[in-house]
């Protein structure tokens, strides 16, 4: 659900800074505008009073003025007519009296007495006429009091005029007419103006029907002896009380401000004039409202001001600074990291926030220089990592959990002759057959998290057997499941071993022999020496032999022929031979157990060569067996001389070995124009030389080659060759001189044969 | 032709003393016979030979303890060593009794003509004797 309050002032709050600061302004503005608003119509309130206050009193005075006027008027009247020539009627003295009178008083309009009938009889102004119709004539002669008239134009003058007359009674008390006295009405007007008024009053005289008589200032609008605005003559005339004041509307629609005041002769009589003063209500409000303007205007400017001095201030305190924060903030937010906002002004507020996106821009900016850094120290790693897996001499595949290949170096590819974009994502299964039957042992170093080695796995190649180790490593950090399998081909490091192990038995072989030749040799010696004496017993050739038959009487060539025959002599030599056999396999088991007592000498590996080769050439065996002669020797000898520290005799033994040994490959080999040829190379190399025996014969294949030096492997046939020299020259060589041996040989290519030698002697 | 060259085999293996005796007498040696280096030591006052051919293991004194002896009391005299046991090697005792590293061959050998062939060099190197 939402907030309707929070909706509405999160879309008041969400303006701009600068429409909210004129908000704020506008709002502040606003207790201030009212009061100057309250002011004002208080000031308004105050000044209708004083109107009004002034209105009535002006009125007050104006009928204070007019009841002096109206008993000066009656007093003058009253003296008039106690006088001879009013009493007498005597009417030419009547004449210049009022004449005289009227001579001295320009306010007065008219001095006049009249007949009974209202004929004027007597008249300060001629012509005389008759005011019998006048309603002051009648209402005197009516009432035999003095009367006040209505408004009236003179017939004397033709002016507006108020007149004021006094019945005149006879000695019975009857009516006998009037003596009048008539006041310019304009004598109002100028006693009005002559007055202390404020300027915007306006002063009205009323007669008893509601004429204007007088109205100050003039204005064609309110025409003189004409009927008073009728809404406010009814009021005045319809109020209950003389004294009035109040609000009405103008003629011309103007509201106005009235004091009006009925005046009465008498208390009972009837008004014989009302006073009417008006004031322009908005002329009163005049001044309050100009008040109230200037305030307004005062208080926009100040609203203004406040607006421009808080647009200019929230600028240089806010809006400054946060739009260079937005700005930086887009800047950054568009990938530049560089980019900062302005700290150097505004408030303090404001300065934080900049100097805390700095804060945090730097840090991002660092942090990303750090992720580019690690990013480019891990793309190293990767190469390094890369590097390293390539480099290694073993064969790497990594699997993932799933057992899809993830890694194959290079060793790997090559080793199952693999190309690495056919293998990545498969299954290791279907993509590594050799890995299909070791599933099971991956499965098993997965679940239980530890190492798992399967040694010696024969891994078929063509007709070539591997033996490998497989080790199945788990792959439990950071979450990545799988397996990474390490193989090696441990083929060479077996057969070494086995090597080894028959070297051992060899050695322990050889301990025994040493411990029993004597015992064996003695026997030996006994029967090859007796087959050899037998044989030169039997000789027909040596004098004691023939001396020995004749004494017995026995024809020497009958008992030769005789053990021909039966194949004795042929038994003797078996014998001799067989004993030879014997006794040659007894002294090389001895070699097994030879420790190079032999002293160790610097010695010329082209000496022992040529010694070898020498021997070779005359050595009965070779010679007997082999066609030595025919085998071209190829010597290929540095001229400095080569020297190792050796066993001469030792060394010039095992190079005879190998120069049998090759004489036998090249006898065996039925040689397709190919001269059979025995390279013999000598070499210096930095710490050791080196000695080369190689043949151009048939060589071997692998599973021989890797077999030559394992005591009593031979591939003479059996009753040739004792299956010892070559592991013998192997002891002789690696044992007793801490030297190394290599044989390497292909079908059809020969065979070669390296030996180095240390050319110092190990400490 | 000279006298044959007298020479002593000391054997105490019989079949191996009487046949290498055997051939070197057949092949123009005088040859006494002795079964243990005492015998030997005994006989050789009143039949001296010019060299010995010596077994090393023999009951009592040792081949080498023989040689020793006979050669401080015949310096003229040769020997070669004839053994089956593997640890004899060519020492200062030998080689003050004058042997080389040729004199010292092992049982069984190939052929007698081998020891023979030994003596007939020694002898020969001993110069003017014969």
């Amino acid at each position: 659900m939402v907030n309707p309050a929070r909706t509405m002032s999160g879309r008041l709050f969400s303006r701009s800074v600068a429409t909210l600061l004129v908000a704020v302004a506008l709002l502040a503005a606003l207790p201030a505008t009212l009061a100057f608003i309250w002011t004002s119509i208080e000031a308004r309130g105050r000044a209708e009073a004083e109107v009004t206050a002034d209105l009535v009193t002006l009125t007050r005075s104006l009928a204070a003025v007019q009841e002096a006027i109206n008993r000066q008027a009656l007093g003058m009247l009253e003296t008039l007519r106690a006088t001879r020539s009013v009493t007498n009627r005597e009417l030419d003295s009547a004449n210049r009296l009022f004449a005289a009178i009227l001579a001295g008083r320009p306010e007065l309009s008219n001095i006049f007495l009249t007949d009974a009938a209202g004929r004027v009889i007597a008249s300060g102004v001629k012509p005389f006429a008759d005011l019998s119709d006048r309603k002051y004539f009648r209402d005197a002669a009516a009432s035999k009091q003095p009367g006040i008239g209505e408004f009236i134009l003179g017939r004397a003058t033709g002016k507006p005029i108020l007149v004021y007359a006094l019945p005149l009674l006879d000695d019975h008390d009857e009516f006998s007419g009037i003596l009048a006295l008539a006041y310019f009405l304009d004598g109002y007007e100028r006693f009005v103006a002559g007055l202390d008024m404020p300027p915007h009053v306006r002063v009205t005289l009323l007669d008893p029907s509601g004429r204007r008589m007088v109205a100050y200032p003039p204005n064609p609008i309110y025409p003189l002896g004409e009927p008073a605005f009728a809404p406010i003559w009814d009021h005045v005339r319809d109020a209950a009380s003389d004294a009035l004041t109040f609000t009405s509307a103008r003629p011309t629609g103007q509201v106005a401000l009235l004091s009006s005041l009925r005046l009465r002769q008498f208390p009972d009589a009837p008004p014989y004039m009302t006073i009417i003063l008006s004031s322009a209500r908005d002329e009163a409000f005049a001044e309050a409202d100009l008040l109230l303007r200037r305030g307004l205007i005062l208080a926009a400017v100040a609203v203004l001001l406040a607006l421009a001095l808080g647009r200019l201030a929230g600028r240089a305190a806010i809006g400054r600074g946060i739009e260079s924060l937005d700005r930086a903030a887009a800047a950054l937010a568009g990938g530049d990291l560089s980019a900062r906002a302005a700290v150097d002004g505004g408030a303090a507020e404001v300065r934080r926030l900049g100097e805390s996106f700095n804060t945090m821009a730097g840090t991002i900016e660092i942090r990303q220089q750090e992720l580019a850094n690690a990013a480019k120290a891990m793309e190293k790693l990767r190469g390094q990592l890369s590097n390293i897996l390539e480099s290694m001499p073993s064969a790497i595949i990594g699997l993932d959990a799933a057992g899809r290949v993830t890694h194959l170096n290079a060793q790997a590819a090559t080793l199952f002759g693999l190309s690495r974009e056919t293998v990545m994502g498969r299954e290791a299964a279907l993509a590594v057959p050799f890995l299909a039957g070791h599933m099971d042992a991956m499965e098993d170093a997965l679940r239980q998290r530890r190492s798992l080695l399967l040694e010696r796995m024969p891994l078929r190649r063509g007709d070539d057997d591997r033996l490998m180790n497989m080790l199945f490593y788990p792959l439990v950090a950071n979450g990545a499941e799988g397996v990474v399998i390490r193989l090696d081909d441990v083929t060479e490091r077996e057969r070494l071993r086995e090597l080894m192990i028959q070297t051992e038995k060899m050695m322990s072989v050889g301990g025994l022999a040493a411990g029993m030749a004597h015992e064996i040799n003695n026997p030996l010696g006994s029967i090859l020496q007796a087959a050899q004496v037998v044989e030169l017993q039997l000789d027909p050739a040596l004098p004691a032999n023939q001396e020995a038959a004749r004494k017995l009487g026995l024809d020497l060539a009958d008992v030769r022929a005789y053990l021909e025959a039966r194949k004795v002599l042929k038994f003797l030599a078996g014998i001799r031979e067989a004993g030879l056999r014997a006794a040659s396999i007894v002294a090389s088991m001895l070699e097994f157990s030879r420790q190079s007592d032999s002293r160790h000498v610097q010695a010329d590996l082209r000496a022992m060569a040529d010694k070898s080769l020498s021997l070779a050439e005359s050595d009965y065996d070779l010679k007997k067996r082999y066609d030595f002669k025919h085998i071209t020797i190829e010597r290929d000898y540095p001229d400095k001389p080569v020297t190792v520290s050796c066993a001469p005799t030792e060394i010039e033994q095992v190079l005879l070995n190998l120069l049998k040994n090759a004489a036998h490959a090249l006898a065996g080999a039925a040689h397709e124009n190919k001269t059979p040829t025995i390279t013999v190379r000598v070499r210096a190399l930095p710490e050791a030389g080196e000695i080369v025996v190689a043949d151009n014969g048939p060589g071997m294949d692998e599973a021989t080659r890797a077999r030559v030096f394992e005591p009593f492997f031979t591939t003479k046939p059996a009753g040739e060759g004792t299956g010892l020299g070559l592991s013998v020259s192997y002891f002789i060589i690696v044992n007793n001189h801490g030297g190394g041996v290599r044989m390497d040989a292909e079908p059809g290519a020969g065979t070669r044969c390296t030996i180095t030698l240390p050319r110092r002697e190990k400490a | 032709m000279n006298a044959a060259p007298s020479v002593l085999v000391l054997d105490d293996e019989e079949l191996l003393r009487e046949s290498l005796a055997l051939y070197l007498e057949t092949h123009g040696f005088a040859v006494l016979q002795a079964g243990s280096a005492e015998d030997a030591l005994e006989l050789l006052p009143e039949h001296p030979c010019e060299a010995a051919v010596v077994d090393i293991r023999l009951p009592g004194l040792t081949g080498l303890d023989f040689i020793a002896r006979a050669h401080a009391a015949w310096p003229a005299m040769r020997f070669v060593v004839y053994t089956g046991s593997p640890g004899v090697r060519l020492g200062p005792e030998l080689e003050a009794a004058g042997l080389g590293p040729g004199d010292i061959i092992a049982k069984p050998t190939a052929g007698l003509e081998i020891l023979a062939a030994a003596l007939r060099r020694v002898l020969g190197e001993s110069g003017g004797g014969a």
